[in-house]
């Protein structure tokens, strides 16, 4: 008797390990609310939108910094690469690129830029390998960020704790173009 | 039938154990990669390409947008320096001095990212607009009534928690963040 419990305790701490293995891998396919899905609801293709810094009523994105502005735009990179220019005057800026997943794969600021002006584009390496062939002339000058990924989201962070400048540091950011095509 | 009533012990073990595990695994704060130093708690760079299944499913799950190393890093804190919650029946002063960086800011938020209204609408600190000490250190007052220097007001919650970010840091594209000194969380008094 006590050795069949012993045995069934074991298979039972052994199908724990399964499902518990099981639920961590699968977890991310059927996630409803993550950040992909919030970013989503917020933002379209093709344009930069404002996301909503955490309030004391609602934190839709609870880690963004209140001190900052925050704009996000949607990528797909299926059908063609996405260029992203912008023009940034604040003390401090960012821009991250996050795969469908909201793993951070890519980030920069504007230190590493040279300047205010951001040129980059992210890029499959099958469609880089045909852009290589013929490439544009104003490709040398941007930056370019190679990865194996089909959706995403650019987000750029940029300083505006001064009230009085924070209209102008939101406009710069949905002024930023996000297009699909070089 | 005892065969049936082991099958059932094994499947309800199995069932309680994996779900429970699991769910531990991914409420709350991270499993992997954290770093610690004082109160100060952060995960650098644990969600790059390479990021490990927890890290994934802690993601799905709360919707993240974290900092990358080419941005920077979050320190939280939920303690005073020695273990105690922080909560708004108390004065706390953060001092000392931070990691190198560009910038850095100084958030009091509600434990779920929330921040907590207060009269003089203020949510935190940004490094240039402190009032500092000659030798570059500096102090602030974490406080529900006005303080004089900085004060970061606090809302009437019993637990709140901080957010340090730190941006254009070399902490955040690498090693020995361990050893970097954090700012002391003082606890002053309570009512």
């Amino acid at each position: 008797m006590i050795r069949s419990l012993a045995i069934a305790l074991l298979g039972g701490l052994m199908l724990g390990g399964i499902i518990h293995i099981t639920i961590i891998f699968f977890l991310p396919s059927f996630a409803a609310d993550d950040g992909w899905a919030r970013i989503s609801a917020a933002t379209s293709d093709s344009r930069f939108r404002l996301l909503p810094a955490p309030t004391a009523g609602e934190a839709r994105f609870p880690d963004l910094d209140p001190q900052l502005a925050h704009a996000a735009c949607r990528f797909d990179l299926s059908e063609q690469p996405v260029r992203i220019t912008a023009d940034l005057l604040a003390d401090f800026w960012s821009i991250a690129v996050f795969d469908r997943r909201g793993r951070n794969i890519f980030s920069i600021n504007d230190r590493s830029t040279e300047g205010r002006f951001l040129d980059l584009i992210v890029i499959t390496p099958v469609q880089m390998a045909m852009v290589r062939r013929e490439p544009p002339d104003d490709l040398d000058q941007a930056i370019v960020v190679e990865r194996r990924i089909a959706e995403g989201f650019v987000l750029a962070r940029a300083l505006a704790a001064d009230p009085t400048t924070r209209a102008d540091i939101e406009n710069a950011l949905t002024a930023a173009t996000c297009e699909q095509g070089l | 039938m005892r065969f049936l009533v082991l099958l059932a012990l094994v499947l309800a073990i199995g069932v309680v154990v994996g779900t429970g595990t699991a769910w531990l695994a991914v409420s709350g704060d991270r499993v992997v990669g954290p770093i610690s130093v004082g109160s100060w708690t952060a995960w650098p760079n644990t969600t790059s390409a390479d990021a490990d299944p927890y890290t994934l499913a802690h993601l799905a799950r709360s919707g993240e947008l974290s900092l990358g190393p080419g941005e920077g890093v979050a320190f939280t804190a939920t303690t005073d320096d020695t273990g105690g919650s922080l909560t708004s029946g108390c004065v706390y002063v953060v001092e000392g001095s931070t990691p190198s960086a560009r910038l850095w800011t100084l958030t009091a938020h509600r434990q779920d990212g929330r921040l907590m209204e207060n009269r003089a609408e203020r949510y935190g600190f940004q490094s240039d607009e402190l009032l500092r000490e000659p030798d570059g250190d500096f102090a602030i007052t974490l406080s529900r009534d006005v303080a004089p220097g900085n004060w970061l007001p606090v809302g009437d919650v019993a637990a709140y928690a901080l957010t340090l970010r730190l941006y254009d840091t070399p902490l955040a594209t690498g090693a020995r963040i361990a050893e970097v000194e954090m700012p002391r969380i003082r606890r002053v008094g309570c009512r």
